[in-house]
């Protein structure tokens, strides 16, 4: 355009141009401060980062912050791990991105997964959402190998997961988390909060259970249960001190690293969900309370055992009738139910309610677990029911109530409750209760050691252990009535006698008669030994001495056993 | 002017630069202690799966068939430790082998130490006389499962009860101190049993100290049951230690 017609245009558009000109200065000075504001803001953030965030601090603390743990880890009391959070892979496919064909690639990763078919895999690979899980918890030389097929839509995930590396070992104690990490029973479900709490994190959780103990608690039990065919079995190892429980055994056995798999059998915890009839075992409790109320003025008081007891309709008979008048020391030793029932009747049904709510039997169990079973007691504690009551029918309670209740039976008559969470050095036992007299205490360890060394509970002696105990067995109540081939055997043991340390109680849930003991389904045949084969075990871990040359003086209670008639 | 001021600038640059190649230095230090402890972790997740328990009690079962320890292989005092010797004063005292307590150290070791062990070696025997068998002292723990347990307990015994003849009858026996026999024949011949290492597991050099301070002894004084029993409390101390962790 020649300069002329510039000219000429300018002058044409000498309005308008003034106008455009007063505009485009207005939308620069728009730019100009909007990029002295983003400047600015940049500054701004850039000084907030170098100055307020401090960066290597940060980082550094990240690298460290990822060592604590998700969730706390769970230790036994001398320090041994049973539940520890551990990053495991986890396989995941993208199914949208996959590249290769997955009819080829369904077979191959099937070969590496174990418990996985190609139908399976496949259906996950071909699967129309955007994330799929192939398989969680893989191990890392299975991860690598799958990550060497090189797929790209295969994701090899990193998450933690909860790994109990002692697998049945304590499993009902420890309990088990779902597949979010959030605690479904046991110690993971009661302590949910301590184990994720982020302050808490990265201090174990120090249990009372001793690892040792418990395995021998288990492993004793587990080979009993299959000798005898028994459909169950639960055991008790209990400080009578302190009430912390150094073992705590529920079989069969539960894998809690997948206790969806196991059966609902398997995960109910016999010993502080499952409530039984205990049968005899509650003798010392009747015989205990009669002692410390005085209606047993002497152990040598005699009741009439002559002929079975009929109260109304029911009649209360014994295995091995005495046929004679028997001392209660004779009563205890051979386990009798008619002469218990006299010890009860005299004692009466309030009293023995009250002795009974002292010791806690009125009420769920005092653990920390929340799997904790309503003990079932008579409606009305009439005459019969005290009776019944006397010798452990009509009452049902579980393992760990025994325990606790022999635990205050022979530490000098204090209740205390159970605890599954170690004292801390110098820690006091929480507040207990005077259920007995320090007297009764003392008279009841004797009887208990003349029930093992003399009476039904033999085959429970560890020698050198000074083992006193009682045993138990029990007609299951099924349907209104007693089943009586379905027993259900038990033993609380105490050791040792002279200086009581440890309560030990074990229980088989419908025990069978063998061969080897003549058809025998009772306490004294197949649960008895299991206790006296655990204590031979634990005694040493536990540091309590054996000495063969040390016992209670019995003698003043064998003057009150008249000599039986060999036969 | 500008040389100085060139070198100064070289200088502080220097500097700056080692300060910051060695905080990178302690950065790499400080990940590779992370990933290390990352790794510890896993390692004993690992260590604690396979030598779990009921794995242990498994190969009890199926291999080791080992027995928890009976009343029998406790050893109830020091007295009762001696006891257990192979050679027994029956045989006149010229012929006694003469007996070598190696005490671990001096007498002087404060009541406080931990742990204080003694070690005991038999003497040379002599060849013709055949030595009664010794008891099978089974003291190591017995079960996989006990490795924390000090295997040997020494209670305190009331009297210090002279040796007997029958190692059996040692222990039962609680009398009055009687007259010792001039020279005793208790010399252990525990180093070479299992028991020994047992005793002297806790110890830390119990060959190189029977060496270095070995004790000729004609027989057992007063003072060396008293000796033994002090060392037999220290050890009880220890063990109580262990049985409380």
């Amino acid at each position: 355009m020649s300069p002329v017609a510039v000219r000429q245009m300018r002058v044409h558009v000498a309005g308008q141009r003034q106008v455009a000109l007063g505009r485009s200065r207005q939308r620069l000075m728009i730019g100009v401060m909007l990029f002295i504001a983003i400047v600015a803001i940049l500054g701004l953030r850039l000084a907030d980062l170098a100055l307020l965030h401090d960066g290597g601090n940060n980082r550094q603390r990240n690298l460290f912050a990822a060592l604590v743990p998700p969730r706390a880890d769970i230790v036994d009391r001398n320090g041994v791990e049973l539940a520890r959070t551990f990053d495991a892979y986890g396989i995941a496919v993208r199914p949208r991105d996959l590249v290769s064909d997955p009819k080829l690639l369904a077979p191959r990763i099937a070969s590496i997964l174990p418990g996985l078919t190609p139908q399976q895999v496949y259906a996950q690979l071909t699967h129309a959402g955007k994330f799929r899980y192939i398989q969680r918890r893989v191990l890392p030389t299975d991860a690598k190998r799958i990550n060497a097929l090189g797929e790209p839509a295969i994701v090899l995930e990193r998450e933690p997961e909860r790994l109990y590396p002692n697998l049945t070992l304590a499993a009902h104690v420890i309990g088990y988390t779902d597949v979010d990490g959030i605690g479904r029973a046991g110690i993971e479900r009661a302590f949910e909060e301590r184990l994720s709490r982020e302050d808490m994190r990265s201090k174990p959780l120090m249990l009372s259970v001793d690892s040792r103990v418990q395995q021998a608690m288990e492993h004793e039990l587990q080979v009993a249960m299959d000798k005898f065919s028994a459909i169950g079995a639960a055991g008790v190892v209990l400080d009578v001190r302190t009430g912390e429980v150094l073992a705590m055994a529920s079989l069969p056995a539960l894998n809690p690293n997948a206790a969806g798999k196991g059966s609902m059998e398997a995960r109910f915890n016999r010993a502080t969900l499952g409530v039984y009839e205990l049968g005899s075992t509650f003798k010392a409790f009747t015989v205990a309370m009669a002692l410390d109320a005085g209606t047993i003025r002497s152990v040598g008081q005699m009741y009439d055992c002559t002929v079975p007891l009929r109260i109304g309709r029911f009649s209360i008979n014994d295995t091995h009738p005495f046929k004679r008048y028997a001392s209660v020391v004779e009563i205890l030793k051979e386990s009798s139910n008619i002469g218990t029932a006299q010890i009860a009747q005299e004692l009466g049904g309030e009293r023995q309610a009250e002795f009974l709510r002292r010791l806690g039997f009125l009420e769920p169990v005092h653990i920390e677990l929340k799997e904790r079973g309503r003990p079932l007691y008579p409606l009305n504690w009439g005459e019969i029911a005290t009776m019944t009551v006397g010798y452990g029918h009509g009452i049902a309670v579980t393992p760990l109530h025994l325990a606790t209740g022999y635990a205050a039976l022979v530490n000098g008559g204090i209740w205390r409750p159970a605890t599954l969470i170690k004292l801390k050095p110098g820690e006091k036992p929480a507040e207990g209760r005077r259920v007995f007299s320090a007297e009764t205490s003392v008279l009841m360890r004797k009887l208990l050691r003349l029930v093992v060394t003399h009476g039904t509970g033999g085959k429970a002696d560890a020698p050198g252990f000074r083992v006193g105990g009682k045993t138990g067995t029990a007609e299951k109540a099924v349907g209104g009535g007693y089943a009586r081939k379905s027993l259900v055997t038990n033993f609380a043991g105490v050791f040792p006698v002279d200086d009581p340390r440890y309560v030990v109680v074990a229980m088989l849930d419908e025990p069978k008669g063998i061969k080897e003991t003549y058809g025998f389904a009772t306490a004294g045949w197949n649960v008895a030994p299991v206790v006296g084969k655990v204590v031979a075990r634990i005694g040493p871990v536990l540091g309590v001495m054996p000495d063969e040359t040390r016992d209670v003086d019995l003698a003043p209670l064998l003057a009150h056993v008249r000599e039986e008639k060999k036969k | 002017m500008v040389a100085g001021a060139m070198a100064s600038a070289l200088a502080c640059y220097t500097v700056s630069l080692r300060v910051s190649a060695e905080r990178a230095d302690v950065e790499s230090i400080r990940r590779q202690i992370a990933s290390d402890l990352r790794d510890i972790r896993a390692l004993e997740a690992e260590l604690r799966t396979r030598s779990r328990l009921p794995q242990l009690q498994r190969w009890n079962d199926e291999v080791l068939a080992m027995v928890p320890p009976t009343a029998k292989q406790f050893a109830g005092s020091p007295t009762m430790l001696v006891a257990y010797a192979p050679n027994q004063p029956a045989r006149p005292a010229a012929q006694e082998p003469v007996v070598q307590f190696a005490v671990a150290s001096e007498a002087a070791v404060p009541m406080e130490a931990p742990i204080r062990t003694v070690a005991y070696t038999s003497g040379p025997r002599p060849a013709a006389t055949a030595p009664a068998r010794p008891q099978p002292l089974q003291l190591a723990a017995a079960k996989p499962v006990k490795v924390t347990v000090e295997p040997v307990q020494l209670a305190k015994v009331e009297s210090a009860p002279a040796p007997k003849a029958t190692p059996k009858a040692a222990p039962k026996a609680k009398p009055a101190p009687k007259p010792l026999p001039e020279t005793v024949t208790a010399a252990l011949a525990a180093v070479e049993t299992p028991a020994a290492k047992a005793i002297v597991k806790s110890e830390t050099k119990p060959r190189k100290a029977a060496e270095a301070a070995p004790v000729r002894l004609a027989g057992l004084s007063a003072s060396l049951i008293g000796e033994i029993e002090s060392a037999a409390a220290a050890e009880r101390r220890g063990f109580r230690k262990v049985a409380m962790q």
